[in-house]
């Protein structure tokens, strides 16, 4: 390993983009959530105990909110992949940081900064949550949880990269509105909160991640959306992910994502410095 | 050693380099007016850019060299924002990278009149150009690579850090390409080789100090020292007592000056 994993990590973690979109602009709909949109006294049935309900809400919260920080900051790792086109062509050859290093360390501080977000979101949730209702919500099965984060920001990797090296390879005057597809993704994906896709929640980048997290936070069937619709309707969903179909979609996505990523690579052009200071 | 059969660049249909056959072996110039290709050159040399023809560094083929660090590095600014971080950081990091001890980068950067808090406090993008130049180029030295390409090492630099610069170069045990469009370095520099660099085509190599006495003359002398097409018309280097030398015209720039008439 060389530095360069530490100093990536460290830059996903003090990129000040990502921590005001990822971080603080989630930390405020976080707390939108908690103190705002979760009632005092929720109207409970079928034996749900308020500890139950608080379970999912807060799964719900940071299932939808997280994948959306995560969305947000992969954005930023699409204009960092541009503006060290250069430098990576470079180091790769000329110093000790060769291709297969490269794309190691490269991924797996990418995975960390970017799941980073994401569990900072779930870990507010719980505080929060416990700071106003004395309940703690701790997922029922965190390493699933971890898993399905990482999984998540692994795709987020590959489509930052992918829109990066469109972009590289079509022209950068696309970049502005390339640039914004994860976040579009993240946001599609949020909408799934209110309108079900159904069996269509495989089709979608990160369709299924959000249920998967709460399903295994809560021990409840994964819905395939419109978790807010109604939340009498937790407990039985009308549409479920089959997990495996849900996990498998998302390694799908992550292979199409990185095949197409390579199929851009031959033809992506290495940015000039000037672009390099336009874009920080 | 790095040698060049036939290299062509082009970005979007416009022949940037043009064939260009070349070795250079120990200390070498490149000079040539703005625009000329220099920079591209070294570009194509470190990868940068897609390229037509063949490139061996080392005697290895440039595409399959992979993380094989000592045997080349540059002073181009956009091969060191590898992560966001301080100068001083990245310094840290390209040391690491090209097992360098960080002190003696530092030392170069002293001796260039960059100090480690201004590294400390800025990312490399935001130092002032002449600062940047001096970075870049400071690390590329202190990698003790076996060639150092430096594109204009001088330029935005103050008199005093250009003579510290210069000596620094005098010194170095490796192989350096040097690319400019200033002349007197033909003098300062005057035992290394010089390949002169006009519209993507190079030309020569003859040794610094003889171009630096030679005199200018418009079409196709008798015996020169090298001859070479710019603006649509053919000049000649010739080794004669009478007319201007070469470093008299400061940049290489003067010579389309010259050929609209100035």
């Amino acid at each position: 390993m060389t530095l360069y994993l530490k100093y990536k990590i460290k830059s996903f973690l003090t990129d000040k983009s990502s921590l005001t979109w990822g971080l603080a602009f989630m930390e405020f709909w976080v707390v939108m959530w908690v103190y705002v949109f979760t009632p005092e006294k929720p109207e409970l049935s079928w034996n749900y105990r308020l500890e139950d309900y608080l379970k999912v809400n807060s799964a719900i919260a940071y299932g939808y909110l997280g994948t959306l920080s995560m969305s947000s900051v992969a954005v930023g790792l699409a204009s960092h992949v541009i503006v060290t086109s250069a430098a990576v062509t470079y180091a790769t050859k000329f110093t000790k940081l060769s291709p297969k290093k490269y794309l190691l360390e490269d991924f797996v501080a990418s995975v960390v900064g970017i799941s980073a977000y994401a569990l900072a979101i779930i870990l507010s949730m719980v505080a929060l949550t416990f700071a106003r209702f004395k309940v703690i919500v701790v997922p029922d099965n965190p390493a699933a949880v971890l898993a399905e984060v990482i999984l998540g920001g692994a795709i987020l990797y590959w489509l930052g990269k992918l829109v990066a090296l469109a972009s590289l390879a079509l022209g950068r005057a696309r970049f502005q509105l390339l640039s914004m597809v994860p976040l579009f993704t993240g946001f599609v994906v949020y909408s799934s909160l209110w309108i079900d896709p159904g069996v269509y929640v495989y089709f979608i980048p990160l369709g299924p991640l959000p249920s998967l997290i709460i399903s295994s936070s809560t021990g409840l069937k994964p819905a395939t959306g419109g978790w807010l619709r109604d939340w009498r309707s937790w407990v039985n969903p009308s549409s479920v992910i089959d997990p495996a179909l849900g996990f498998a979609s998302l390694l799908v996505w992550v292979v199409l994502l990185v095949l197409a990523s390579l199929a851009l690579l031959k033809k992506a052009r290495s940015a000039p410095i000037e672009e390099v200071a336009l874009t920080q | 050693m790095i040698e060049l059969e036939n290299v062509e660049v082009s970005f979007k249909h416009a022949n940037v380099l043009k064939g260009v056959t070349a070795v250079f072996d120990g200390k070498c110039l490149v000079l040539g007016p703005n625009g000329s290709g220099k920079t591209t050159l070294l570009k194509a040399i470190s990868g940068l850019v897609p390229y037509r023809g063949r490139i061996r560094v080392e005697n290895l083929p440039l595409e399959r060299i992979q993380g094989l660090s000592g045997i080349l590095a540059v002073n181009l600014p956009e091969a060191y924002i590898l992560v966001s971080l301080s100068a001083l950081e990245n310094l840290r990091l390209f040391a690491d990278l090209m097992d360098v001890h960080l002190d003696r980068t530092l030392a170069i950067l002293d001796e260039l009149g960059v100090s480690r808090e201004l590294l400390a406090k800025r990312k490399p993008w935001e130092l002032s150009a002449g600062t940047r130049k001096a970075y870049t180029t400071a690390i590329a030295l202190a990698s003790g690579a076996r060639n150092v390409l430096l594109d204009e090492p001088f330029e935005q630099l103050d008199p005093a850090r250009k003579a510290r610069l210069a000596e620094l170069l005098r010194a170095y045990e490796g192989a350096v390409v040097l690319n400019t469009h200033e002349t007197w370095v033909l003098k300062a520099f005057d035992r290394w080789q010089c390949y002169l660099i006009f519209e993507g085509v190079a030309y020569g190599p003859v040794e610094a100090g003889k171009l630096a006495a030679a005199k200018l003359v418009k079409g196709e002398a008798s015996r020169p020292l090298l001859t070479f097409q710019a603006a649509g018309s053919t000049y000649s280097l010739v080794e004669v007592d009478e007319g201007s030398e070469l470093t008299s015209m400061v940049t290489l720039d003067r010579v389309y000056e010259l050929a609209i008439g100035g």
